[in-house]
């Protein structure tokens, strides 16, 4: 019994240090502290820092990287102070912290509606930074040979920021990596030499050919509603391509099991990626109801798909907090 | 005639026991607390620090609760809470 003593114990003790999160701040040079801030002095712009080993740091604000400053600043301005709450927004936009701005942003205009003509021009500026720093990140995944990446940004911009002249480059772009991509996706289950399986799967296919080329052509199409027609339609061309599945598995009971399970699942995954594409275009639009639903039918094919669960969050955040949507 | 050696009770053994196991509880108890997953009835990663984050922003369930995730060094949500000085 006292064997178990020792063991308890410190299983007791590490579960306490787990327990006691530290806060951490990033100095300009990369150096990181962890510890817990104990004042911040605002006429001297000076953090007091504790570290883990109880050393107090005097910290200038100047020396802290941007995003340990934005942290200091943010504990410094009140929910509810409207200006305060827009001056922050502009410095998280200035250091590419986007989303993080649109939020502030959100702040400021509900603190103080007054504020909101000054909240839509800079955001119109944030938007526009966005475009052009995706655009960047597009270029950075191409350069590094990482075309799903580069297509993944593409598709940001014109879901996102559609109204960006970025977008409509993005849109010229998309066709230089959405074959590939595809392709690749569906390389494993294209590569098998029976016959008979290509017969029967002809049409779910071809129906599955279709359903890429329509979500190409929604994200490369102008108007929203038109991009939203085509997306419903890839759905449809879909669950045709499932249907196909389904037969042959009627027709050949046990026949090719482990392949059938692959092109469902390829299927199955563009699905996703149609309803994330609709829920992001309702959400653009703060058409947040109909936004969630998109989401709720990805999260039905699969219930555990992260970005599905990522988006529905993002989504029912927005909605509730009465926020912009980027 | 010497005194029969009284058998070695387990009662100081249990006391320690019985106050490992609660430390064990507390601790536990705690790490719950501090755990932000339960939160919410989905589990999704803290990418706060990515690329990806500055533009669609953090699903982790602390980041949509506006809080600060301890877990991810480079997450930025939340308010920085300050400790008084002793």
């Amino acid at each position: 019994m006292k064997s178990l003593l020792r063991p308890l114990t410190i299983l007791a003790a590490l579960c306490l240090c787990t327990a006691a999160h530290a806060d951490s701040v990033r100095l300009k040079d990369g150096t990181r502290i962890s510890g817990k801030a104990t004042k911040y002095d605002a006429t001297s712009e000076v953090l007091s820092w504790k570290d883990d080993s109880g050393k107090n740091h005097e910290l200038k604000l100047t020396d802290l990287d941007e995003r340990s400053t934005y942290s200091v600043l943010k504990a410094q301005v009140p929910k509810d102070n409207g200006s305060g709450q827009l001056q922050l927004a502009n410095y998280a936009r200035d250091i590419e912290l986007f989303k993080h701005a649109v939020r502030h942003y959100g702040y400021a205009e509900k603190a103080d509606p007054s504020l909101k003509s000054e909240v839509d021009k800079e955001l119109a500026v944030l938007r526009s930074r966005a475009a052009k720093w995706s655009m960047a990140r597009a270029r950075e995944a191409s350069a590094k040979g990482d075309k799903k990446k580069a297509l993944d940004w593409l598709e940001r911009v014109i879901l996102k920021l559609p109204d960006e002249p970025e977008a409509a480059e993005a849109q010229r772009l998309v066709d230089n990596y959405y074959a590939s991509v595809k392709a690749e996706s569906t390389k494993e289950v294209d590569n098998h030499e029976d016959e008979l399986l290509e017969q029967e799967l002809a049409h779910g296919k071809k129906a599955y050919d279709s359903m890429l080329e329509r979500n190409k052509k929604a994200l490369q199409s102008k108007g929203g509603s038109s991009a939203v027609k085509g997306w419903e339609a890839a759905i449809k061309d879909g669950e045709k391509a499932i249907g196909e599945i389904d037969k042959f598995e009627k027709k050949y009971p046990g026949k090719h099991t482990e392949l059938l399970a692959g092109y469902r699942k390829t299927i199955n995954d563009q699905s996703i990626e149609i309803y994330m594409n609709l829920a992001s275009q309702y959400a653009t639009r703060s058409s947040y109801n109909k936004a969630l639903t998109e989401a709720n039918k990805a999260l039905a094919i699969d219930s555990n798909n992260a970005e599905a669960l990522s988006m529905r969050a993002r989504i029912q955040d927005a909605a509730s907090r009465g926020l912009h949507w980027l | 005639m010497t005194r029969p050696s009284v058998p070695t009770t387990p009662h100081l053994l249990l006391c320690d026991m019985r106050t490992a196991l609660l430390i064990l509880t507390a601790a536990l108890a705690l790490t719950a607390c501090g755990s932000n997953s339960s939160k919410a009835d989905y589990d999704v990663p803290c990418i706060c620090g990515t690329d990806e984050a500055q533009i669609d922003g953090c699903a982790h369930p602390a980041c949509i609760a506006d809080e600060h995730n301890p877990d991810n060094p480079d997450c930025v949500c939340g308010t920085m809470t300050f400790e008084e000085e002793k």
